[in-house]
């Protein structure tokens, strides 16, 4: 009795210092929000044609992924696709990536549907290279920070990370910084990932795995399939190669 | 010895790599207030030289941690706790050291709020919390930039690197007129953008969360966003284009198009001349112009349908040699935020053509065969002014409007004169006509459209109501003059002569509505209703009148004259459901109609009732398996109703030997159309396949009856038949269309059918098919050359079941070969061959082969290749003429009419334009 006494009063104790310091997350499950802003990528690859035909065009569409994992791996994948009005001319790409990422050992199982083919991507996790701002904002309650990545030595990419949130992740391809990546802007492809929901009680870590089907392949060389067959797609192939890659 | 030396060297470098990796860099984090430990804070090493991040790590659950290994170099060492300053430090590392920076301490942050001054005069208004600045109120050097602007803003400073504060805040967005992006890099927009052409700065906070998830970019809370409104006069440009090119004889070809743009008012003029084409602009022309092409969305189909008219003005439908001029202005803007819009636009066409043509024809009888050869030469004017106006409102999110407004006015001038005989199977000659027709004829059409669309706060709900009111009036005054002989036995049996006057007048006022719901059941099922209301009243006037002794034409010709008017209604209504899901889509429905003319005829006194039902089922099925890959498939009856002409004819005499009269029991005939598609687009492989299969069957379709009598003279009846069909197929495909790579291309297409008619009281079913391969390769490289050869080979059949003997199948060869060079000097040459044989058969007793060969050399001047000469040899081989072909049931024939033939242009072209921020 005495000894359960004393547990308790540990436990208590234990729970009172933890309190007193920062809760770091270790586990959670986020619902991001994809915003593809239409009218100005749609402007950029017909700039022709884009006065005349944007308003058959919607201004932006809106899908959602869930983000689930771990310090040691999680899996990021579609559960809304985007709603388009009927009558609405939308062409989007890219949008079906499931990603497995593996933090421990640096390496991501990514299946990739790039038109006829499914790949099953099996290489490193991409090399961002970041520069760190000193600008804050907060997403969905978490104060983040502001980081600048460089894809390629080309891409540039906004991503906003906290680090209460102890997993070096985020959406699509994006890791690398010291905390979860809650918010990302590309402007390149136009589009942003920002999250709109943190669950972190009940993760259920028995749906992180890695999907299986696809053929099987690694980045380099999935590129230069895509490369080849975008040759001459100009502006619109670029930019259907960077969607693709992420 | 030398093993050793190996061993040695090895174990030196080891060292040394061990020495430069081993530093690592170690310390204690602990809180300030409290002396405790901090668990899990991150500690992040950066470059000193430009933030590059290059290591992290967490603190352990004593506070410790150790970033190792670490390369020697400047860096700055950062280390972050929620809700703690962040602490950041410069740190050397030098080679072999590593570094213990012992323990740490973190401080909890304090607020600072800093109070922001705004003062509001003229030039600076302050709205809810938007601060707005004149920019031209604040003084800048000549050529300055945005930057330097914001500096003299008060409130505002930039620093060094460009970073941008406003009332005490971070600016972390600039927009330019609201657009994002522009630049998340703030000193995009602000370094590039001259001050001048600043009209407004705006600066607000940066919007809530929810807001953001609408638009894009980053924002922080309480941060600061930038917007810079330009002045619409900086959005101002230019674009035009002058061309002129002649043969220095007879040709003459020139094009001048400009446009201007002011912010959102478009301003374009052009003109054209040409004696080789129609002078019409082409598609990149008019887009170029901001001429509108009308898509529109069909809520029943599920389909975008061009609305473009076809119209004789176009390259496609000339016949004979043109003389062309067009011109045409277009004004467009764009206010209140976008939200109004209007286009005005004129355009004028004047076409000219010569045209000969000459027709060699069989007529198959179940006993005999008539051979009818005719020429005719037709002299076109044909001018037209079209109108244009088009509005449209959106008034809130949910509501818009749009009205439509097009006027054209027609006239048209033709003077024809028509040769023919006619010849019976032993090659005698039963008649030979020669007649001479003039007109001249004036259309005027006014259509108004007004679309209001209202949206609803449930998503796809949706309600248009469309109104459509029109007038129009047709007059034609028109001369015919004609002799015909008859022949028996080869001698001349009778003569008749036809010269009269034929004033035609009709007007027609129409008056439509039409709503359309779209109903949302679930996010896949819609259901959709439309009901649509039409009514059309016509007035029409035709009357012959033949020449008096007097050389006047007073005497009315009652058999040749009709005066009436038609009062048509139509009810029609629509019910159909829509499916939307991943791969399979669909749509099922059906439309009735109830439609009804009254006919008062003038001239007989008598009143005529005409009631008819119409129904129009429709489905239609697809299912994408993969990507870019599917099958679907489509099916629509609609019913055909006869028109009055069929049940009613006006009685026409412009060509004396072919008389049509009207049955007025013709019944309602319906129509059936199945079609399966398939397509298959390999992006990755660059492999494209398509397969379109089709098939219409006919019930009670209208056929004619025919009855021939001796002369050759032909009376036609409309009257009702079962079993007609036809089918077709094209299909394709595409291989390895890349640089530097051969690609292929296979195209099959056929199609063929059954007609029935009867000729002279027997019954005629006619059987008929066609068929076509086409194969071609190319190869390019660009900017170097290319060339494309693709052969064809075609079969066409036929079969009449009144004269089984007769023979009309031919083969067709061509083909097609084109190919470009780039050559020194730049210049361009490029050229195409176009061969085409047919077969010659019973009825067409010479094989007709066109060649027609093309060439092109151009060279491109300045830095911007803005103007370019090109010297034209068209037809170089002087083949050209147009041909067609036609076995149609008993008749088959073979025209050949005048196309331009081979001549040599001599062109200049100059394009120049003036972009906004240049």
């Amino acid at each position: 009795m005495k000894k359960h006494f004393i547990i308790a009063f540990f436990a208590v104790l234990s729970a009172i210092v933890v309190r007193s310091q920062e809760n770091f997350i270790g586990q959670v499950s986020i619902e991001y929000a994809k915003t593809v802003a239409y009218w100005p990528l749609a402007k950029e690859m017909w700039p022709d044609w884009f006065d005349r035909q944007k308003d058959y065009m919607p201004k932006e569409v809106v899908s959602y992924f869930n983000f689930t994992g771990d310090s040691t791996r999680s899996v990021y994948k579609r559960t809304r696709e985007p709603h388009i009005q009927a009558g609405l001319w939308a062409w989007l790409n890219g949008d079906e990536n499931e990603v497995y990422n593996d933090y421990k050992s640096g390496t991501t199982i990514t299946q990739k549907p790039v038109y006829e083919q499914i790949y099953l991507l099996q290489d490193s996790m991409l090399n961002i290279k970041w520069k760190i701002t000193p600008d804050t904002r907060t997403i969905a309650g978490f104060n983040c920070r502001k980081a600048i990545g460089i894809l390629f030595d080309t891409v540039a990419v906004f991503a906003f990370y906290t680090d209460e949130i102890m997993i070096n992740g985020g959406p699509e391809g994006m890791h690398g910084l010291p905390g979860m990546i809650l918010g990302v802007g590309i402007p390149r492809l136009h589009t942003t990932w920002f999250a709109t929901n943190v669950k972190v009680l009940g993760v259920n870590m028995n749906t992180v795995k890695p999907a299986t089907k696809g053929k099987k392949t690694d980045r380099a060389s999935m590129l230069s399939t895509i490369r080849k067959a975008m040759k001459d797609w100009d502006e619109y192939g670029q930019k259907m190669l960077l969607a693709f890659t992420i | 010895m030398r093993k050793t030396v190996a061993v040695l060297v090895l174990i030196f470098f080891i060292s040394l790599t061990a020495i430069s990796q081993s530093v690592s860099i170690k310390g204690t984090i602990t809180d300030t207030s409290e002396g405790k430990n901090l668990t899990n804070a991150v500690i992040t090493l950066l470059t000193k030289k430009d933030s590059i991040l290059v290591k992290y790590t967490r603190s352990d659950k004593q506070g410790n941690f150790k970033l190792s290994p670490v390369d020697s170099g400047n860096y700055i060492l950062w280390i972050t706790y929620p809700k703690f300053a962040d602490f950041t430090d410069p740190l050397q590392i030098k080679p072999g050291k590593s570094v213990d920076l012992g323990t740490i301490p973190l401080t909890l942050k304090s607020i600072i709020l800093q109070e922001v001054v705004v003062r509001t005069n003229n030039a600076i208004k302050v709205k809810g919390d938007t601060t707005e600045f004149t920019a031209d109120s604040f003084h800048v050097r000549e050529g300055a930039t945005v930057e330097e602007l914001l500096k003299k803003l008060p409130g505002l400073q930039v620093d060094s690197k460009g970073k941008i504060t406003a009332q005490g805040k971070q600016v972390d967005k600039v927009l330019v007129d609201g657009e994002e992006f522009f630049g998340e890099d703030p000193t995009i927009a602000t370094q590039n953008i001259g001050a001048q052409a600043v009209d407004k700065v705006q600066v607000y906070d940066t919007k809530t969360e929810q807001d953001q998830l609408k638009g894009v970019g980053a924002s922080g809370q309480g941060n600061k966003t930038i917007n810079i409104k330009l002045k619409d006069s900086a959005k101002k440009g230019y674009f035009g284009k002058l061309e002129a090119g002649s043969d220095f004889d007879k040709l003459v070809n020139a094009k001048v198009m400009y446009n201007k743009f002011k912010g959102n008012q478009k301003f374009s003029v052009y003109g054209t001349k040409s004696n080789t084409a129609t002078g019409s602009l082409g598609w990149e022309e008019r887009n170029k112009m901001g001429i509108e092409n009308d898509w529109e969305y069909d809520e029943l189909s599920g389909f975008n349908y061009w609305n473009g008219e076809e119209n004789e003005f176009n390259d496609w439908n000339l016949k004979g040699i043109p003389n062309a001029y067009t011109a045409g202005g277009l004004y467009g803007n764009r206010w209140n935020d976008e939200k109004t819009k209007m286009n005005l636009s004129y355009l004028y066409n004047r076409l000219g053509t010569t045209n000969n043509t000459s027709t060699i024809s069989q007529t198959l009888l179940a006993d005999t065969t008539f051979y009818n050869n005719s020429r005719s030469r037709i002299n076109a004017l044909s001018q037209q002014h079209a109108g244009n106006l088009k509005y449209e409102w959106k008034i809130d999110s949910l509501a818009s409007i749009k009205l439509v407004v097009v006027g054209t006015y027609k006239i048209k001038d033709i003077a024809s004169t028509n040769s023919s005989e006619a010849l019976n199977e032993f090659k005698d000659s039963v008649n030979a006509n020669n007649r001479m027709n003039s007109s001249h004829s004036e259309k005027k059409q006014l259509d108004n459209q007004l679309v209001y669309k209202q949206l609803f706060k449930k998503r796809d709900r949706q309600l248009i109501t469309t109104l459509r009111f029109g007038l129009g009036s047709d007059d034609q005054t028109s001369n015919l003059f004609s002799t015909t002989q008859f022949y028996v036995n080869g001698l001349r049996d009778s003569l008749d002569i036809t010269d009269q006057l034929k004033l035609n007048n009709s007007s027609t006022a129409s008056f439509g509505a039409k709503v359309t719901y779209n109903e949302p059941i679930s996010d896949k099922w819609n259901i959709i209703t439309e009901y649509s209301y039409n009514n059309a009243q016509t007035t029409s006037h035709r009357n012959t009148y033949e020449k008096d002794p007097n050389g006047k034409y007073t005497e009315l010709n009652s058999i040749y004259s009709n005066n009436f008017d038609l009062n048509a209604y139509s009810n029609n209504g629509t019910v159909a459901a829509r499916y939307k899901g991943k791969k399979l889509k669909g749509m099922i429905g059906a439309g009735v109609s109830a439609i009804q003319l009254n006919l008062d005829n003038i001239d007989l006194v008598k009143k005529t009732k005409y009631n008819f039902t119409g129904f129009t089922p429709q489905a239609q099925l697809r299912y994408e398996f993969k990507p870019q890959s599917g099958v679907s498939f489509y099916y629509r009856g609609n019913t055909v109703q006869p028109t009055l002409n069929q049940l009613q004819p006006l009685r026409d005499n412009t060509d004396p030997l072919s008389i049509y009269i009207g049955n007025p029991d013709l019944k309602v005939g319906f129509n059936h159309n199945l079609n399966f598609n398939y397509n298959d687009f390999k992006i990755l492989k660059n492999r494209y396949i398509y397969g379109n299969v089709g098939i219409n069957l006919l019930q009670n379709a209208i056929t004619n009856l025919s009855i021939v009598d001796s002369f050759g003279k032909t009376t036609y009846k409309p009257v009702n038949v079962d079993g007609n069909n036809n089918w077709y197929l094209w299909a394709g495909w595409f291989s390895g269309q890349r640089d530097k790579s051969f690609n292929h291309e296979i195209e099959p297409n056929a199609n063929g059918g059954r007609s029935i008619n009867y000729i002279n009281g027997s019954k005629n079913i006619n059987t008929y098919a066609s068929f076509n391969l086409r194969y071609s390769i190319g190869y390019s490289v660009q900017d170097k050359y290319n060339f494309r050869v693709g052969p064809s080979i075609g079969r066409s059949l036929s079969k009449s079941s009144l004269r089984p003997e007769a023979n009309n199948n031919y083969w067709t060869y061509g083909g097609r070969a084109e190919g470009y060079i780039m050559l020194p000097w730049k210049l361009e040459l490029s050229s195409d061959v176009d061969m085409s044989l047919q077969q010659k058969t019973s009825a067409f007793p010479n094989p007709v082969n066109i060649t027609v060969w093309n060439a092109e050399l151009s060279k491109k001047f300045f830095k911007d290749k803005s103007f370019k000469i090109l010297f034209t040899a068209h037809d170089i081989l002087n083949q050209n003429i147009g041909l067609t072909r036609i076995i149609n049931s008993n008749l088959v024939s073979q025209q050949r009419y005048d196309r331009l033939a081979r001549y040599f242009l001599l062109t200049a072209s100059w394009t120049f334009n003036k972009m906004p921020g240049k």
